[in-house]
């Protein structure tokens, strides 16, 4: 067992180094080959994350209560997906406690955090408290978590000692005791650690006695976790897309974590991720991870249990119990396996069984689609594994993806992924680049988009809706997953649009309820709930272009995946190409969200979407009412509730009455272009008009001469 | 109502005739004066036979100045003797006839003097009343922009319509600090 730990112990989290999902194609790099023989944690990206140069600054309180410094980097206690620092409790300085300061933009498992902290689980490091703190040297904002500072160090460092034989079986006996209880805890407040390894166990005093499990909730669950640790079908998943799966999966990984602990050698020593995985579904998982040189043969049987491929068959802390109390646990009793006595070389492995040549066919997709093309794997059912029924449903699929193939360039890919999930239906989604369990599609999803990887290829998987293909294939069919189904149409239907709220955004939001708003708008704030958005805006608009609007596709997206009433209408609105119709749409929905959440008034907010507004003053006609608008403005700005400016900008009275004057305006306009015309036709000395009315004036003069004349002489006489 | 027509033309062909009858009935009763009246008014009777314009405004303007010099005659005929004689004896008087013919060569003159004033004076009004209804356009246009002397396609407000550059430069500067933007 020692010479096996330093490999077995090694952290990625200093290289820096992505690994790649599982690639396609005979070319592919095996995951293994990236993270030493899937023994090492895979990791996103730490490459910003540099103690050295990180820290210059002050300590960060958290809470008003625990002080941590940035300065004391505390390496020894660092997770995959977090760096370690010393932390003071003010309250109780004798308390002893570490800050672990989660990377940021990988989704932390936030409703667990908020679940959990400040109680005392048995068997699991305490989370005090946790909060957001700007982190100076990253100019992000990143979650800290206040934990329990195990006093005792490592588990495995304990190990490492040189010590008796004996005395370590007693230390891998406690953490299976004690791990057992912890996991049982924890099932009880229906969490799942899905973060269990050797190296994430701790020594909870100086004397090392009692036993910890360390630290899951930085991460998504199962993200941190060296294959090796994970349930073969899980493995088979990109790190961020293995799922959250159950207790059974704590179990399989407490019971992998034994067998290392356990074992002087390194069973899977030099090999890769697909002889690894191939051997755990070829062999099972306690064949391949466990070998001949054990501390001690009396933890066999749990082993054995823990280390069940078949979930249901599994140990669990009833098994232990009933083992540990002497009595017999009932022997498991898988299904007799379907094994072709003609096996089918694929791959570096000749293959007797469909699960293995499914996960081979899976790594390398240009290769296996001929396989499937020319019959070779119909035959190979039929004849060698002997299941008619299976090759009939091969048929099918091909027959419907030939039909489809004018219609779609992916109907192979398609094809490629129905068949996989007909050869092995507990595996994960395999499409193209995308590998996701689909309880781990959220977490896939988070996980190619803070890297930039294949989004792609996962929207596709959905839109091509292999997921529910999945569900069909499972036990209990889709009746059984019907609330998980639904979530995929609806993302379907999403990745349908490509407007601002929509599309990818919408789906990474979704499936990710508790991650972080990636808006750029939010210049690296940490806002994972949507009371947060508007007065971080608030905040921001110091410092914005004015000229932006408080608007893009993650805020849009994560306001319609987290706000409780449909903003869909007015998401289609806000992408509107009329600038007018845009900025009020964005009024309208932040005036709403507002007043639902019943926030503070936003002075800074109401500045910058007031400022906005031009193009809706201007499509007043009346000039004095933009003029009173304008006046208007900057006396709601100081008060901070949009529904004010809101109401002020789309007044329907207002409105109406505008177009109402502005027609009669244009009446009275075009009557006075016309009376000017008629005027000037008939104003010249030459016109008719003029020649009859000036004679006509002549003859009346005349008259009334003559007649005033006639009345004198009649009078004078 | 189809009728009408009918007795219209009657009516007219019975009015040479009705014309015709009082002058009759005038000469038998007053000789003189109609003598008078007839030689008295010849101007008025060439300005209605000259005159081709459809108002006969010309005559009318002679008929009038021409029946005030005939009027001083008239009442001396009729306070006098009111008879051919007496008709004959005014008629025949120099004086008299150059006043009947000069008050219608007034009339005359009238007709050509007052119409070029009166067109001036029009002249002047119809420009009143041109500057007066620009000044209201104007206001019109201050009020709710260029657009309203353009087209008259975007009558309708709120429909999101950009307005030009020329609109939205005139209007009021941005009213508070990083104010509403024009662009």
């Amino acid at each position: 067992m020692a010479e096996a730990t330093p490999e077995l112990y090694t952290m990625a989290a200093d290289t820096g180094d992505a690994p790649e999902p599982p690639d396609a194609g005979e070319d592919a790099a095996p995951e293994a080959e990236l993270t030493s023989a899937g023994l090492v944690t895979p990791i996103i990206s730490t490459g910003d994350f540099t103690p050295e140069d990180s820290f210059p600054g002050e300590p960060v309180l958290i809470n008003e209560r625990f002080e941590v410094f940035p300065a004391k980097p505390l390496a020894e206690m660092d997770s995959p997906s977090a760096r370690a620092f010393e932390a003071e409790d003010r309250l109780q300085p004798a308390n002893p406690v570490f800050a672990l300061v989660c990377i940021p933009d990988i989704p932390a498992r936030q409703s667990v955090i908020s679940s959990i902290a400040g109680d005392d689980l048995p068997g699991i490091m305490k989370l005090h408290d946790f909060g957001i703190v700007e982190w100076t040297s990253l100019n992000r904002w990143c979650q800290v978590l206040i934990l329990e500072r195990p006093l005792g160090g490592r588990v495995t460092d304990a190990l490492q000692l040189n010590i008796e034989e004996f005395q370590k079986a007693d230390i891998v006996r406690a953490v299976l005791q004690q791990g057992m209880e912890a996991l049982q805890y924890l099932q009880i407040r229906s969490h799942v650690h899905r973060a269990l390894r050797p190296d994430n166990l701790f020594f909870r005093d100086a004397e090392k006695e009692d036993i910890i499990l360390g630290e899951f909730m930085s991460a998504p669950p199962g993200f941190d976790q060296p294959l090796v640790f994970e349930t073969p079908e899980r493995a088979m998943a990109s790190p961020g897309g293995r799922g959250r799966g159950d207790s059974s999966d704590d179990y399989y990984a407490l019971g992998a974590t034994i067998a290392f602990l356990l074992q002087t050698g390194n069973p899977v020593a030099g090999m890769t991720a697909e002889q690894i995985i191939h051997s755990k579904l070829t062999r099972t998982s306690y064949q391949t991870l466990v070998g001949a040189k054990l501390l001690t043969s009396t933890m066999v049987e749990p082993l054995r249990g823990l280390l069940e491929d078949n979930p249901h068959q599994r140990w669990d802390f009833d098994s232990i119990e009933m083992w540990a109390g002497g009595r017999r646990v009932p022997a498991a009793h898988s299904p007799a396996r379907r094994r072709s006595p003609r096996a089918l070389k694929f791959g570096p492995f000749e293959h007797t069984k469909p699960r293995s040549l499914a996960y081979a066919m899976s790594l390398r997709p240009d290769t296996s689609i001929k396989l499937v093309r020319d019959g070779t794997l119909e035959t190979w059912l039929a004849r060698g594994i002997e299941d008619q029924e299976l090759a009939d449903l091969i048929t099918d699929a091909i027959a419907a993806a030939t039909a489809k193939q004018d219609e779609t360039r992916d109907a192979d890919a398609i094809l490629m992924s129905h068949i996989l999930l007909q050869l092995d239906p507990l595996s994960p989604v395999q499409y193209k680049g995308a590998h996701f369990m689909t309880d781990g599609f959220g977490g896939a999803l988070a996980t190619e988009t803070i890297r930039g990887g294949n989004v792609k290829d996962l929207a596709e998987a959905v839109a091509h809706q292999l997921p529910t293909k999945s569900f069909e294939l499972q036990d209990g069919g889709l009746a059984a997953s019907v609330t998980e189904d639904q979530m995929f149409q609806e993302l379907r239907l999403h990745l349908q649009k490509t407007e601002p709220g929509y599309g990818v955004e919408r789906c990474l939001y979704l499936a990710n309820p508790n991650l972080p708003c990636r808006s750029p708008l939010l210049g690296g704030r940490y806002i994972d709930h949507i009371k947060d958005i508007l007065p971080a805006l608030n905040e921001i608009e110091a410092s914005a272009d004015a000229k932006q609007r408080p608007y893009d596709r993650h805020l849009a997206a994560f306001l319609g995946s987290h706000f409780s009433e449909d903003l869909d209408g007015f998401l289609d609105e806000a992408d509107d190409p009329d600038d007018a119709t845009a900025v009020l749409t964005i009024l309208k929905i932040y005036a709403r969200v507002q007043a639902v959440l019943q926030l503070p008034e936003m002075a800074g907010l109401a500045r910058w979407l007031g400022g906005l507004m031009g193009p809706v003053i201007r499509q007043y006609k009346s000039r004095a009412t933009r003029r009173l608008l304008e006046a208007e403005v900057p006396k709601l700005v100081p008060i901070g509730w949009l529904a004010d400016l809101l109401e002020l900008m789309n007044s329907s009275d207002a409105r109406l009455r505008d177009a109402s004057d502005y027609a009669d305006a244009q009446n009275a306009f075009r009557e006075a272009d016309t009376e000017i015309e008629r005027i000037e036709a008939n104003s010249s000395p030459e016109s008719d008009a003029v020649q009859r009315g000036s004679k006509q004036t002549a003859a009346v003069i005349s008259i009334v001469i003559m007649c005033i004349l006639i009345t004198m002489m009649i009078l004078t006489n | 109502m189809a009728e009408e027509p009918v007795a219209v033309r009657k009516l007219a062909s019975f009015k040479p005739i009705l014309w015709g009858f009082m002058f009759a009935v005038a000469m038998v009763s007053f000789p003189g004066l109609v003598l008078l009246v007839i030689v008295g008014m010849v101007p008025t009777i060439v300005a209605f036979m000259v005159d081709r314009a459809p108002k006969n405004y010309a005559a009318f303007c002679v008929a009038g100045m021409n029946l005030s010099g005939v009027f001083p005659m008239v009442i001396d005929l009729w306070q006098g003797a009111n008879d051919i004689k007496a008709a004959m004896s005014i008629i025949t008087n120099v004086f008299e006839l150059t006043v009947m013919y000069a008050a219608a060569a007034f009339g005359w003159l009238i007709y050509m003097a007052i119409p070029p004033v009166v067109g001036a004076l029009m002249a002047v009004a119809a420009q009143q009343r041109i500057m007066q209804l620009r000044a209201s356009q104007r206001e019109m246009i201050n009020e709710w922009g260029q657009d309203i002397a353009q087209g008259q396609a975007a009558a309708t407000s709120g429909t999101g319509q950009k307005t030009d550059g020329t609109v939205a430069s005139e209007a009021a500067s941005p009213p508070f600090q990083g104010g509403i933007q024009s662009g």
